[in-house]
């Protein structure tokens, strides 16, 4: 899996591309740190529109990520959610935690 | 587990100035031996003095050389020792055995044999520098194969540690699993680990009012990890059913329990369900599991429950949804739950997914052999590919009649001992506003009839008769709960919640309840009293409202009233439905 990171007006992009699972704890974990430790950041978008696949450690992960965030006052959002990405979010009901725009 | 593997190979990049290998100079004749001795000594090499061979192989074992030099003045026949010593010890030290003479001995044969021996020869005459530098690509070889070992010894530790902890967790899982060998009669299930261990796990199980409940859970990853935080799972779904708890009550425990033990990111889809062939009703959990579907006689689709929920694990106890969907039956089905292993599992062509569609499919036709059709139908599309995850099915009968009246079970020698002569029995007790506050009624009946001994074919319906009366007792006698509620729509939530407060906020009324085992004319009977401080009841307007719903052909009711006068011998209510009696023979008179 690769990121790519931009921050504008204090939302931080995350944009994932290819398969989001196990193997991609590092890479994800190393892309959103800074972030929840920035001030200039107020909102962690992650943006799942080239993302192939996610497993359940995917959504551990994501969980992770949002528990991080509410202790560091900032809100994650999920965009682009498409195809079976779109479905292991529903079957999961992540509607429930997060905001999926 | 202690594992400090050594450091990191670099078999491209040799160090730079290695240290010369230590040797020992194995040479029958002492003039050759001394010649050899001095060549070495002036490459700067460090020798070690040795007794005999033994001692010399014992030295290099423990890598406290790296060279033993062996001269052929002898034909080789001191060579050849070595060399079988170390074939016949293997593993042996990091240690090198080279064949080395000062000058041209024995004929090609001889050469021939000793290049199976031997790892290296050393020609002489050679110069010091070349001798040097020989020595120094011994030391870094055997600075490479020591570490290689102690790296296959760790690897090798490694996993025998690993797989004894398979084997013990293996082993635990499958204690931990509760049986019922007639529970069990009604599933039908395949699971499939992507490792050793599945974090998958399916059960069935019998509640005391013979209620089949239902687990699928699939705990996140796989291997040990994920079979470990799916083992409370399965804890709490065996002794929650065997105590006749609902599905509401199971579901909420378990995400308590997994919210307190587990780690953030770590979590555990369920489904769980109950069925209840007396009623014909299936009440249904699902938090994070692919679609469960009700298959009619034919395999057609009868009703699908989505994930509702969200895996049990995350949300804390104030944000848990514990509500069930309900759904009646009419023919003979079966409840199909899988896990995302399957939905999941991708195609020969690497692109679809095995889907509802793919699995309907696999579904259609006659119930008997529907598992292996499935499991036919997710080889034929995955081309018999190994699955990423871990995948189950679980289909479970929904017959029109509960289990046990369709078989009859042995009884066990200790419950037939228990009735035996002098079994006959009073147990009378007076529950008051504090008690009734905090007891949960169906645990206290499963546990009051599986102490008193009742014969196991009859421990059903004993339960059904104690819990109706009871909760009747209590619902509409002390609590005074309108049972019409429970006809308007949303009732049941609305009967829930009213009852939650009232029973709460109770500070005044009681309830008194008595059960006696007495012989009579040859057979044996359970009689139960029960007397509330409630206002009563008109037993036959009741009644009336009863058939009255029946004949408008709404809900299969048999809960209630109808249910215990049809598992009691005699029902009768008196003191204006404050107080009732009930009476099931144990055993009949011949």
């Amino acid at each position: 899996m690769q990121t790519q990171v931009s921050v504008i007006n204090e939302r931080a992009r995350i944009a994932l591309s290819g398969r989001f699972d196990f193997n991609a704890h590092r890479t994800f974990k190393s892309a959103y740190e800074g972030q929840i430790k920035s001030n200039e950041v107020s909102a962690i978008e992650i943006d799942l529109g080239n993302v192939e696949y996610l497993d359940s450690a995917a959504l551990g992960m994501l969980l992770l990520l949002r528990d991080q965030a509410s202790s560091a006052h900032k809100t994650v959002i999920l965009t682009n959610c498409r195809g079976v990405v779109q479905q292991i979010l529903d079957i999961a009901n992540f509607k429930k935690l997060f905001t999926i725009q | 587990m202690d594992l400090n593997p050594p450091p990191p190979l670099a078999l491209g990049v040799p160090p730079r100035r290695a240290a010369l290998a230590r040797a020992i100079v194995i040479e029958g004749r002492s003039d050759v031996r001394a010649r050899l001795c001095a060549m070495l000594e002036a490459a700067g090499a460090s020798l070690a003095e040795v007794a005999d061979v033994d001692e010399a192989i014992a030295l290099a074992d423990r890598g406290e050389v790296e060279l033993i030099l062996c001269g052929v003045s002898d034909g080789g026949e001191v060579l050849r020792t070595i060399a079988a010593r170390r074939m016949a010890s293997r593993p042996s030290g990091p240690w090198a055995l080279v064949a080395v003479s000062p000058e041209e001995v024995g004929g090609p044969s001889l050469l021939d044999e000793l290049q199976d021996l031997a790892d290296d020869f050393l020609p002489m005459p050679i110069s010091t520098g070349w001798l040097g530098a020989r020595l120094r690509l011994y030391g870094r070889m055997g600075a490479y194969v020591s570490r290689m070992q102690a790296q296959r010894a760790a690897l090798k530790r490694y996993q025998d540690e690993a797989e004894e902890e398979q084997r013990i967790a293996s082993y635990l899982i499958s204690r931990l699993e509760g049986r019922d060998s007639l529970a069990e009669r009604m599933m039908h299930a395949w699971v499939s680990p992507a490792h050793h261990l599945s974090g998958d796990v399916v059960a069935v199980a019998r509640s005391p009012d013979d209620r089949i409940n239902v687990l699928l859970a699939d705990g996140t990853g796989h291997g040990l990890a994920a079979a470990i935080s799916v083992l409370p799972v399965s804890e709490v779904f065996h002794r929650m059913t065997d105590r006749g708890f609902d599905i509401a009550s199971i579901v909420t425990e378990m995400n308590r329990k997994l919210r307190s033990c587990m780690p953030a990111d770590r979590f555990v889809a369920c489904t769980a369900a109950s069925i209840d062939m007396r009623e014909r009703v299936i009440e249904l959990w699902n938090g994070g599991c692919p679609p469960v579907m009700l298959l009619g006689a034919d395999g057609s689709l009868e009703r699908v429950w989505r994930s509702r929920h969200m895996a049990l694990g995350i949300l804390d106890g104030k944000d848990f949804d514990s509500s069930v969907e309900r759904c009646a039956y009419r023919e003979e089905s079966q409840l199909m739950v899988v896990s995302d292993g399957l939905s999941e599992a991708l195609g020969a062509d690497g692109k679809h997914r095995f889907g509802d569609r793919e699995l309907l499919e696999a579904v259609r036709g006659p119930a008997d052999q529907r598992l292996e059709r499935v499991v036919h139908g997710l080889h034929d599309f995955t081309g018999g590919r190994p699955l990423e995850d871990d995948a189950s099915i679980l289909l479970v009968d929904c017959l029109l009649e509960p289990l046990s009246e369709l078989v009859v079970e042995p009884e066990t020698p200790a419950h037939a001992q228990a009735r035996g002569r002098g079994s006959h029995w009073a147990l009378e007790m007076r529950l008051g506003p504090a008690q009734l506050r905090k007891i949960t009624l169906a645990p206290f009946v499963s546990g009051l009839v599986e102490q008193l001994g009742i014969p196991r074919r009859l421990r059903s319906n004993v339960f059904c008769m104690l819990s109706e009366l009871l909760a009747n007792a209590l619902d509409y006698g002390v609590l005074g709960m309108d049972p019409v509620i429970l006809e308007q729509e949303n009732g049941r939530e609305r009967f829930r919640e009213d009852r939650a407060q009232r029973l709460a906020a109770l500070v005044s009324g009681s309830l008194w309840f008595k059960a006696v085992v007495e012989p009579s004319g040859g057979g044996e009977f359970l009689q139960v009293e029960i007397e509330d401080s409630g206002g009563g009841f008109d037993i036959e307007s009741v009644e009336a409202r009863l058939s009255r719903l029946k004949g408008r052909g709404a809900v299969r009711r048999g809960r209630g009233l109808e249910l215990v006068r049809s598992v009691c011998d005699t029902l009768r209510f008196d003191q204006d439905g404050r107080r009732v009696v009930a009476v099931i023979a144990l055993s009949r008179p011949v």
